[in-house]
């Protein structure tokens, strides 16, 4: 048994030796020809490739991260999301009538500071 | 010696840098909405024409609540449009009504909001009665 996978190890390494020694010793056209088959062949590929994914190296893409480099841009885009979100909820600007500051708000006290009626007979 | 094919084609290449590029800018929009609003002004950040407009309360500037000072902010951005005795009621009222409880200035609103509201007649009335009132 163990004598079977040695063998099988060496004979897979010798046909990886074959293949690279026959790489290196293809001609133009050969190369040329694999290169444009390569390259339509990833056009195809592009065109089928959902928009909103995550490749991974093997050219297969998914709808979540799945590589620690992917899972951290995520996660800094989703902090940056949540921080942005958490400033404009506590932003003043961003709140509703009760804001002290809102449209209305800003328009009543150029009004009263305006006016010719004083100050005064508005305040308690 | 490297092949030809184990190279990316400028497609994908342009893919990619599109798909960083997007994010980055994605980014690029989401953080300054994190600094720029939670950011205090300093009176010698503020703009010249804030700075006229707020000019009587320049020295309790530093001391006033970052969302009253919001809300100066916007009021200053309505005092170019003022006409002169407006710009005049303005300049010598701001530093009473900054001196105003939060409370107090709510309450001064409602009672502005009220009174707007009642007929022009009534208002007329009420306006020529405090002229009396301050001429006696």
């Amino acid at each position: 048994m163990n004598t079977d996978n040695q063998t099988s190890d060496l004979n897979q390494q010798k046909v990886a030796e074959h293949l690279t020694q026959a790489t290196q010793n293809l001609d133009r056209q050969t190369v040329s020809a694999l290169q444009q088959a390569r390259e339509r062949s990833i056009e195809k590929q592009l065109l089928h490739r959902p928009a909103l994914a995550f490749g991974s190296e093997h050219g297969n893409y998914h709808w979540l991260p799945h590589s620690p480099q992917q899972w951290f841009t995520l996660s800094i885009f989703a902090l940056a999301i949540l921080v942005g979100g958490i400033n404009y909820w506590h932003h003043p600007e961003s709140k509703g009538v009760s804001s002290p500051f809102n449209i209305a708000s800003v328009h009543l006290d150029i009004a009263i500071l305006t006016d010719d009626l004083p100050m005064e007979v508005f305040i308690d | 010696m490297t092949y030809p094919w184990k190279f990316s084609s400028i497609r994908e290449l342009l893919v990619i840098s599109m798909k960083r590029f997007f994010a980055a800018i994605l980014l690029a929009l989401a953080l300054p909405t994190a600094s720029v609003v939670a950011a205090p002004q300093s009176w010698n950040e503020l703009t010249a024409s804030q700075r006229i407009a707020l000019a009587p309360i320049a020295q309790q500037w530093g001391q006033l609540p970052e969302e009253q000072r919001q809300s100066l902010l916007a009021v200053s951005q309505h005092f170019r449009s003022l006409n002169s005795v407006e710009k005049q009621r303005f300049t010598s009222r701001l530093r009473a009504w900054s001196k105003l409880t939060p409370i107090q200035r709510q309450s001064a609103r409602a009672k502005y909001q009220a009174f707007s509201k009642v007929s022009k007649d009534t208002q007329e009335q009420v306006r020529k009665m405090v002229r009396e009132e301050r001429a006696k």
